[in-house]
């Protein structure tokens, strides 16, 4: 298990808890990151924010967002 | 105050989850009276009101089949709600348009939302909103439950409508060509009934809805109106039956769904989007170096260029160092600002050839003509910067944008999301205070309120370089410079210490990016002019009456004196002695003597817009440009340096406080807001004047 942030560029990410409280919750929710979603990391230079893709749209998540999104890789 | 709102929409438009987004899951379910349906309601309380939000079955039309259609149709009909909200789904507005036609037939008080705009907007499918208002008569607006756009005009929204007396007459009418004249008949009798014996709808929808025998309305017709009206409407319509061909029914669902299919034929317009072409060169943008570099490079071509139409500036100061100065000049005759200004001027001198130089040629040339060309002038400054924000926005190139300036912002305490307000800002600060609704953080979008303001828009460009050109090369360039890089400092610097002082407050989330990326296309003109007309139209209707009023009062204080009459010399008027009183404030800034109150008065008046400061200059001076009046107050090059910097940092124009007013609703905020941008302004001013000084 590790941080969204930590995911390499085109792998496939179960995402197993969100760590975050109150209002941004309820954004990624509504963006539809939420527990078990399968996210697709398109882009991560660890540096600037990352892009991931789920269910066919693309969506930019900056790395603070992205460090209490806690997933694990899947084959 | 309560008000009753009722969601109704098709299965599938995306209600459901538009409700929970609304009472922000806060749901009480229970069942419908009679059934077991669960009723779905919601309270939510928005600024003194409380919102009771039913969510009605979902219907495909207003007629009851299902039991679930009963329960809606009951509840309109007999029940009856404040406020409609009827959702129409925008990746298919040819087939869910209908429904709101349907209800708009009954009652005006409706407010149309279009749902799923992030998957249209991804499908290439645009809508004019704007132009679907006008001709529904009833607020139309997009909603994102995704990024919750749109939800905070919803409510207002709902507000408005909640608040407005409409007269049920006036309500939507559908052409049912041969049916037209039977319609009528029966709404005539219904007519004596008023509409408060009938649900607050109106006559001719109830008419309607009975011609298509709608059970509902059966049973309220018949508890409400004489048994003799009730056997003439049933008398009418068995006329109306025999006067179609199909079935009565069949015959007025079709005019309908004609007169809907017209109007998404009228204000949609569908563009081809290729899913997946984010590759090669756009996926530079995700890049935070590149990104960056190529982000402030795309928006400062497009300023420039604004600028250039516009002012003429930079390209004129550019031809005027390398010795251009006819051609320069050719240019900015050209600009917009340049050819507005002979306009004035001509005008005026044609009112004054023409009726001669009597009191009311004064008022209308130096009032009317000045507010007017104030507001003329304006116009095609925020269109070119509305233009250029809809282009980006269609396009889909603003979101990538905003990722690529990211890193940079985060910095001070900001996100990418700030990217599009600060560059609007700089064309014009009212669009870009409206344009922080995307906000994701609540305490980012408070930062930028407070702070846009400091971002010098283009009517302080024209200060600048009125100023400028009065200074003369090489101190008018510098000044332009100058003034650019102190508001640009000082913008970062207030964010910063807000955003450090809201940590030490303990706010736990730092601002970060989160935005879906729509795919890139062409922009397609039509929808650029849509966007950019309907923001330029707002500020117009907004700021127009504003400055026009002001401008009217601002010449009476300076043409009459404390007691009332008409005076030449404009150090007598009611406006000197006011600003006689501030004058001593610009003392520390070298600013003194007899005609120190010209300067301060120019700041007051400046207050409503920025080249007002300009035109009070030269008329109460009685001069026609701004080196002889900066002569005649008596002002050198610091003095002049150090007011061009407080012009710059403080309250840009009433508009701009109105808007931040209208977008907190907090009068706190607007005018805390007012003071540190006036306070800030002051103290950068006196540091400006004493390093000028110990300089010079």
């Amino acid at each position: 298990m590790k941080t969204l942030d930590q995911a390499e560029a085109g792998s496939r990410v179960r995402i197993v808890r969100v760590e975050e409280k109150g209002e941004l919750t309820w954004r990624l929710a509504l963006m539809g990151l939420t527990k078990n979603t399968i996210l697709e990391v398109i882009h991560n230079d660890r540096k600037g924010p990352l892009i991931v893709s789920i269910n066919g749209s693309k969506i930019a998540i900056g790395r603070k967002i992205a460090s209490s999104i806690l997933v694990e890789d899947i084959r | 105050m309560k008000i009753r709102v009722a969601l109704i929409g098709q299965p599938n438009v995306g209600k459901s989850s538009l409700f929970n987004v609304l009472v922000r899951g806060h749901v009480h379910v229970s069942n419908w009276p009679g059934t077991t349906v669960e009723l779905h309601r919601g309270i939510v309380n928005y600024r003194n009101y409380v919102l009771e939000i039913t969510d009605t079955p979902g219907v495909y039309g207003l007629r009851s089949v299902t039991l679930e259609e009963r329960i809606t149709c009951r509840n309109v009909f007999l029940h009856g709600y404040d406020v409609y909200v009827v959702l129409v789904d925008s990746t298919a507005p040819e087939r869910t348009l209908n429904l709101a036609v349907e209800l708009l037939e009954l009652t005006r008080k409706v407010v149309v939302v279009f749902t799923k705009i992030d998957e249209s907007h991804r499908l290439g499918i645009h809508i004019n909103y704007e132009g679907l208002s006008r001709e529904l008569g009833v607020p139309v607006i997009p909603v994102s439950v995704k990024t919750e756009f749109g939800i905070r005009e919803l409510f207002d929204k709902i507000i408005d409508v909640f608040n407005t007396s409409h007269s049920p007459k006036k309500t939507l009418n559908v052409d049912y060509i041969e049916l037209n004249d039977l319609i009528n008949e029966a709404t005539k009798i219904l007519e004596n009934y008023g509409s408060d014996s009938l649900g607050r709808l109106s006559s001719r929808g109830i008419v309607i809805k009975l011609f298509e025998g709608e059970d509902c309305v059966e049973e309220l017709l018949k508890n409400r109106v004489k048994p003799e009206d009730w056997s003439k409407l049933l008398e009418i319509r068995e006329r109306a039956e025999k006067l179609v061909d199909e079935d009565l029914l069949s015959t007025m669902r079709f005019y309908r769904r004609g007169f809907s299919l017209d109007l998404a034929k009228k204000y949609v317009v569908r563009t081809k989007v290729n899913v997946d072409k984010d590759t090669g060169l756009l996926r530079l943008f995700y890049n935070p170096i590149i990104g960056s570099f190529l982000g402030l490079t795309i928006y400062l071509s497009i300023l420039t260029l604004i600028f250039t139409i516009n002012t003429g500036f930079p390209l004129t100061t550019l031809l005027q160092i390398f010795g251009a100065e006819h051609l320069a000049s050719i240019i900015e005759n050209l600009t917009i600002v340049g050819l507005i200004d002979r306009f004035v001027e001509a005008s005026s001198t044609l009112l004054v050839n023409l009726i001669g130089n009597k009191l009311i040629t004064k008022f209308v040339t130096e009032a009317v003509i000045v507010g007017l060309g104030t507001i003329l002038l304006f116009t095609p400054l925020i269109l070119l910067v509305s233009i250029a924000s809809a282009i980006l926005e269609d396009s889909g190139l603003a979101p990538r944008l905003a990722i690529g300036l990211h890193t940079i912002l985060s910095r001070f305490g900001l996100s990418g999301h700030a990217t599009l307000p600060i560059i609007l800002g700089f064309g014009c600060n009212v669009p870009s205070i409206l344009s922080t609704r995307t906000l994701v953080n609540s305490y980012e979008r408070l930062r930028l309120l407070i702070t846009l303001s400091f971002i010098p828009c283009q009517a302080r460009l024209i200060v600048f370089l009125a100023t400028a050109s009065a200074l003369g090369s090489p101190y008018g360039l510098i000044l332009v410079i100058l003034s650019y890089a102190i508001a640009l400092t000082i913008f970062i610097i207030i964010n910063w210490v807000l955003f450090r002082i809201s940590i030490l407050k303990g706010e736990v989330y730092i601002p970060d990016i989160l935005l879906e990326i729509p795919p890139v296309h062409k922009p397609l003109a039509k929808v650029v002019w849509w966007n950019a007309w309907s923001n330029t139209k707002h500020f117009l209707i907004k700021a127009g009456f504003i400055i026009f009023t002001v401008s009217v009062i601002n010449w009476f204080i300076l043409n009459y004196s404390p007691s009332l009459n008409l005076i030449d010399n404009p150090g007598a008027s009611i406006g000197a002695s006011i600003a006689r009183y501030l004058s001593p404030i610009l003392k520390p800034i070298g600013i003194h003597g007899d005609n120190s109150w010209i300067p301060a008065l120019a700041l007051i008046t400046g207050f409503i817009a920025k080249e007002i400061y300009l035109v009070t200059l030269l008329t109460s001076t009685g001069s026609t440009d701004l080196s002889s009046a900066f002569q005649t107050i008596g002002l050198g090059l610091p003095e002049i340096y150090a007011l061009t910097v407080i012009v710059t940092l403080y309250t840009p124009c009433l508009a701009t406080v109105a808007i931040i007013y209208n977008e907190s609703r907090s009068i706190k905020l607007t005018l805390a807001t007012t003071a540190l941008t006036i306070l800030v302004a002051y103290l950068t001013g006196l540091i400006t004047y004493v390093i000028l000084r110990i300089i010079i």
